[in-house]
């Protein structure tokens, strides 16, 4: 049996997984390797996002990502399939970061630079415009910056609801489940976020 | 200001909003598309996520094996005082306590079986159905002690105010 991977939809392009989610789970029960792998390689790069977006430092970032798909493997047996694996993972994710963001309670910032030092690349493509040349590392670096911070000054609720919505692009409904509140308290916590970051971010407006 | 200026206002407010929005979002979008990490990020993240799952296996195995050895000396111990024989029980009893207090899961109870008479520094893992080990203790020691202590099982766990948890033989 063969299923549409979800990230693939999302960017025009359509391939075949090799595992749907009952097979990949029983798979990795029984010690299958491939389908750890397959595993980690499916969900890294979105849990990665999620945790960075929610507590702002990459070394942070990687050190919970890692944790939260050794937790994932070492439950999986405890998985009830009541959600997709991927709501599953999100919700472990955003509880496990914002645990770590109040444990540590301190802002890390991050420039372009130390993005880059860190493995970070940045892409071409851009849906706003952007100055060319130097200027634009330097744009890119700022507005980075600017967004992260704004992003930071968000309390963790409002943080959360924000970068699933806009970052990870999650629908209220997938949002509601992973937070475990109602679609109304998301879609009001997503208004008050944009209100306060549209204060954060008036000279970009 | 009369309504219709009000409500003009109001309009061009939520139309200022909106639009604002959509570039918050065109921001945010901008912003997760240049932070994505490169493929020798990945590869360094792999390399420390393996070694990491396998120290969290070996930590696993080492925590199940020292609980183990600690509960059968406490086992062993007991035993030598009142439960004569009863190296049988006094497994299932430790896996019954093992699971009472959560420490082990049912899953991980139902691929343990202590071989206590046969103990050797190793245990041997079989399969094992923890509701029938619960069943096979209570008769065991129903059938083999309770004329010699003239009571059950469950009364000798009651006595010491547990029910189903083989705390007595600690």
């Amino acid at each position: 049996m063969t299923v549409i991977d979800r990230d693939h939809i999302e960017h025009g392009v359509n391939h075949e997984k090799p595992f749907s989610d009952v097979l990949l789970i029983s798979q990795i029960k029984e010690g299958n390797k491939s389908a750890v792998t397959y595993f980690v390689n499916s969900y890294r790069q979105r849990i990665f996002s999620v945790v960075y977006n929610i507590t702002y430092n990459a070394e942070d970032a990687t050190e919970i990502t890692q944790d939260v798909l050794i937790k994932a493997l070492d439950s999986i047996c405890s998985f009830k399939q009541n959600s997709s694996i991927f709501t599953w993972l999100y919700r472990i994710a955003v509880n496990m970061a914002i645990s770590a963001v109040r444990k540590k309670k301190r802002k890390s910032t991050l420039s372009l630079n130390e993005l880059e030092e860190a493995g970070f690349s940045p892409k071409d493509e851009q849906e706003i415009s952007i100055p060319s040349g130097g200027d634009r590392k330097v744009f890119l670096s700022e507005l980075q910056k600017n967004l992260n911070d704004s992003l930071q000054k968000l309390s963790n609720e409002h943080r959360v609801v924000f970068v699933l919505f806009e970052i990870e692009g999650l629908s209220h409904d997938e949002i509601s489940q992973i937070v475990g509140v109602s679609v109304g308290t998301v879609r009001s916590r997503l208004h008050y976020a944009k209100q306060e970051l549209r204060k954060y971010l008036h000279e970009y407006l | 200001m009369n309504y219709n200026e009000q409500s003009k206002n109001s309009n061009q407010e939520i139309c200022d909003a909106s639009n604002n929005d959509a570039i918050i979002s065109s921001l945010f979008k901008l912003k997760a598309e240049t932070e994505v990490p490169s493929e020798s990020f990945w590869k360094d993240f792999d390399k420390k996520l393996e070694f990491k799952l396998q120290q969290h296996q070996e930590a696993k195995q080492r925590n199940i094996f020292t609980i183990f050895k600690s509960l059968y000396e406490r086992i062993f111990d007991c035993k030598k005082y009142f439960v004569h024989g009863l190296s049988g029980l006094a497994c299932c009893g430790f896996l019954m306590f093992a699971c009472s207090e959560r420490f082990l899961s049912h899953q991980e109870i139902s691929t343990a079986d202590l071989n206590l008479v046969e103990y050797n520094e190793t245990f041997a893992m079989h399969e094992i159905d923890s509701a029938q080990v619960w069943k096979d203790t209570t008769l065991r020691f129903n059938t083999s002690n309770s004329s010699k202590y003239n009571c059950t099982y469950n009364d000798l766990c009651l006595s010491k105010g547990t029910s189903r948890n083989s705390e007595f033989l600690f």
